[in-house]
């Protein structure tokens, strides 16, 4: 038993170590600004504007395949969401946030966005 | 002294050294929790950031909804409303959540557990391939060498960069295939091994993890029974601790297994890749190509002679038998004949793709010829008093490779790029709506107390299309004007809500229904998919609940089932009758769900088209071109329709093709569809399901079958001719030959169905 002590301690030593680590280490951006009600309808408005551009590429891109066409539509809007946050130094989570609130509660943008999105229906391949 | 005898001494003595340390439990588990914590230090360095790539958003996510039940609404968690609109979180395939991995995701948060997970794992896969290793006769400072060309193989650091992290339950396929060995030579305790091991796995997402050590487990038992045939009582001893670890394991993963079967067996997952690996394309993703070694697989080529030399032992022919196995899989269609095609056929394997993740069971047999092979050559030294410098230049060519994979590992560490993660913000735990939500930032979503409806998983996910993310309230009555609807309180698995109605009503919940799904008062259906109740007259506090069959009953068999493993690890000595009663008692658990919870039918798939109108019809609807091609497998093609249509966003196609069956249509066949414009690129509208409802099989015979696929976007000033056929899609990718033109015109096996021009 008095043997294994020093292993022991040693694994003990090492994991909390990590543990410690894990626990405090500062993940990239956490000190954005929050945002704002008039930048959050910006936010709302410069997403959603593009959204009929986006869906028209999305649906010569993938023909005949309403998952696929709203799938590519988001990935354009998750990277205008990005473009937009990373712009005015925000919390990506608040820009999100901005986009759903500006739906629900209809806030004024060039276009109406489709609340709906067809049911999950993965291509055969990637 | 003499030259020599110093150079031998001093030779000899780190090897003495290292042997001690493989040979003492603890200092090697020491040294293997020393190896995994620098293999993973960039990963714990910068943990709690999220990784930037798309499937690190909804692998975050489960975990994260699970979390949120636990510890913020004190529920199990079995229904996850954060995705698609509300999706069964235990029959969810790739959620890790129902492992004991979970209390680190807790404490840690998600992001932060991660690499406390991986660093766990590895260090699992270091103990269980040294003891693997072992088992099949290697020495302990061959195995201690060996053990990290499995459990650091590139496999794991690639998983780890893409948040893969329930892949990492791969880390468990020694201990599974150890306790298999073990089992089939008569021990107890080695059942309950590989029964907890695979329980694990598959508690863990091991959507392939599992899958595959059945395959691994098949070779423990061929070989068990070669070896043991002449010894008939060894071996149905042998055969019945076998059958012990399979009820254990399936009975530990009960909590995930029934679940998911359920969710597949309504909702299946349609792959259809041709995944083809050339023997050179092998080699580079083992062995790495250039330095530094990089590998999707990386092993490493620095042993290899080890590894040759055990192969050319006689007693390794199983093992090396079962590497080349896993190397004709892990070259897919590429290989003629293709045992990964044949092995698609045999469900569960025909939803698995990629099957260069056959190379992570390669791994680990590699390791232990490799392991073999360090030992064959210190029985060489010894023998032929050899200088010792030789084995210990071996010893440092082997952790020079061990060294090579954790520069491997640093690699894919470093070459991620890692974002902010969410922040949960103070938020009424009572509000949660669906937003439209983005399956691209997908993991922002429950922290905000909002659920995507965008998203994505690897099966045809059971969503209805009616779901909305603009709605002032999640929950509404279908008839605005017969009352009213007030929440009073919200949790994952529990609505209440106040409802005051003159007559009877339905309130619909702007989530998905499940059977699963049970109301205080008033009945549960689906309406167009949605969550709904159909309420009495008069004022009412309801209160819709989720509990599942199978969640209920697979908690309480997995629950039961490692109360058997303790049963059975100390009852090894009693007879084999008793211990498999212990082992058949968690299904206690199945009966009793049977029994007591009760659960409607599912209804059957809706084949129509998003009109309503039904997709079987008896004959092609007016304005169709008959065509009449009829192809093998007795499907014909017998008409087409295609109007062009101009719309403000540019003209879209409305393309329609029936289809009929002289027969029930074989398995795994897709539809391709090639608009072959005069100018630019083919655009390909492929699919499997027809009207992107369901594949042919799911449709009756002598029927038209409508394919419709409205709205194809076309460009403006382009004349398309367009080619339809019928390829064995989630097969070997081959088309069906067209035996009677009819009225079409063929060309290689596809039918012109219309040549068009876009306005």
């Amino acid at each position: 038993m008095r043997r294994d002590l020093v292993p022991k301690i040693a694994i003990a030593v090492i994991a909390s170590l990590v543990m410690l680590r894990a626990a405090t280490a500062r993940p990239p951006d956490a000190h954005k600004k929050p945002i704002d009600d008039k930048i959050a309808r910006e936010a709302y408005r410069e997403v959603t504007s593009k959204e009929r551009t986006a869906r028209r590429e999305a649906a010569v891109k993938f023909p005949g395949d309403p998952w696929s066409q709203d799938d590519d539509f988001h990935e354009r809007e998750s990277e205008a969401v990005r473009a937009f946050a990373g712009s005015k130094e925000l919390r990506l989570g608040d820009v999100v946030r901005a986009v759903d609130d500006g739906m629900r509660e209809r806030w004024p943008s060039p276009i109406t966005p489709n609340p709906k999105v067809p049911p999950c229906r993965p291509r055969l391949s990637y | 002294m003499p030259a020599t005898p110093v150079v031998l001494s001093r030779a000899r003595a780190p090897l003495a050294v290292l042997r001690k340390v493989a040979g003492s439990t603890w200092w090697r588990i020491a040294l293997f929790v020393a190896l995994a914590v620098a293999a993973k230090a960039i990963w714990i360095w910068r943990a709690g950031a999220m990784v930037d790539y798309r499937d690190a958003q909804y692998n975050s996510l489960f975990e994260e909804a699970a979390r949120t039940s636990l510890v913020d609404y004190h529920q199990l968690p079995f229904w996850n409303p954060y995705y698609c609109g509300g999706v069964y979180a235990l029959g969810t395939p790739s959620a890790r959540f129902s492992s004991p991995t979970m209390l680190l995701s807790i404490v840690f948060g998600v992001l932060r557990a991660s690499p406390l997970i991986a660093v766990l794992a590895c260090v699992a896969g270091l103990e269980g391939t040294y003891r693997y290793a072992r088992s099949h006769g290697a020495g302990a400072l061959g195995a201690l060498l060996a053990a990290p060309l499995f459990a650091l193989c590139g496999f794991f650091p690639r998983s780890g960069s893409f948040e893969w992290i329930n892949f990492l339950g791969f880390e468990l396929l020694p201990w599974a295939a150890l306790g298999l060995r073990r089992a089939f030579m008569g021990e107890v305790r080695g059942a309950v091994i590989a029964g907890g091991a695979v329980g694990w796995m598959t508690c863990f997402g091991g959507t392939y993890a599992a899958p595959y050590t059945l395959l691994v487990g098949t070779w423990e038992l061929i070989e068990a029974l070669v070896s043991m045939r002449r010894e008939p009582r060894a071996l149905l001893r042998g055969l019945a601790m076998g059958a012990i670890a399979a009820l254990i394991g399936a009975a530990i993963a009960a909590v995930r297994l029934w679940p998911i079967a359920e969710t597949l067996a309504s909702s299946p997952r349609v792959l259809g890749a041709i995944d083809s690996n050339t023997p050179l394309v092998v080699a580079q993703m083992l062995f790495g190509s250039k330095i530094p070694f990089r590998g999707d697989f990386l092993v490493g080529a620095l042993v290899l002679p080890f590894a040759v030399m055990a192969a050319l032992e006689r007693k390794s022919v199983w093992l090396v038998a079962q590497a080349a196995f896993f190397l004709w899989l892990a070259s897919g269609f590429a290989a003629k004949p293709s045992g990964y095609a044949i092995l698609r056929t045999i469900p569960p394997y025909t939803m698995l793709r990629s099957p260069e993740r056959f190379l992570v069971p390669f791994a680990l047999v590699y390791a232990v010829l490799v392991a073999r092979g360090f030992g064959r050559l210190e029985a060489i030294v010894r023998a032929k008093k050899w200088p010792w410098a030789i084995a210990s230049a071996a010893a440092l060519f082997a952790i020079v490779d061990d060294g090579v994979l954790v520069d491997n590992d640093w690699g894919w560490q470093r070459g991620r790029t890692l974002m902010e993660a969410p922040v949960s913000a103070n938020r009424d735990k009572n509000d949660f709506a669906n937003a439209r939500g983005d399956r691209w930032l997908a993991a922002y979503y429950p922290s905000l107390g909002r659920g995507t409806l965008s998203c994505f998983d690897d099966y045809q996910v059971p969503q209805s299309p009616e779901l909305r993310g603009d709605l002032p309230h999640e929950e509404y009555l279908a008839d605005q004007t017969a009352g009213t609807v007030t929440r009073t309180s919200w949790s994952p698995n529990a609505i209440a809500l106040h409802v005051d109605v003159k007559e009877d009503a339905r309130v619909i919940v702007n989530q998905n229904w499940h059977p699963g799904w049970h109301a205080s008062i008033g009945e549960v259906v689906s309406d167009k998919g949605r969550l709904a109740v159909n309420l009495p007259p008069g004022a009412n506090d309801v209160v819709l609940r989720f509990m599942p069959r199978s969640g209920i009953g697979g908690t309480v068999t997995s629950l039961l089932a490692i109360a058997a493993c303790i049963g059975l690890w100390r009852a090894r000595k009693a007879k084999v009758g008793a211990q498999l009663a212990i082992a058949i008692v968690p299904f206690i658990g199945v009966a009793s769900a049977f029994a007591f919870v009760h659960e409607p039918p599912r209804p059957p798939m809706a084949l129509v088209l998003p009109d309503g109108e039904s997709i079987v019809a008896e004959t092609p609807p007016p304005g169709a071109q008959k065509l009449g091609v009829k192809l093998e497998e007795g499907i014909q093609l017998e008409a087409a329709r295609s109007l062009i249509r101009a719309t403000p966003d540019g003209p879209v196609l409305d393309f329609e093709l029936d289809w009929r069956l002289d027969r029930p249509a074989a398995p795994g066949l897709g539809i391709f569809v090639h608009f072959e414009p005069d100018k630019g690129d083919t655009v390909n509208v492929d699919h499997v399901a027809l009207a992107t409802v369901a594949p042919f099989e799911a449709f009756p015979t002598n029927k038209t079958l409508r394919d419709v696929l409205p709205d194809i976007a076309v460009e403006s000033g382009k004349t398309y001719r367009i080619y339809v056929g019928v390829w064995r899609a989630r097969r070997g990718g081959e088309r069906l030959k067209v035996t009677d033109k009819g009225n079409g015109t063929i060309d290689e096996d596809r039918v012109l169905v219309a040549t068009v021009r876009a306005p």
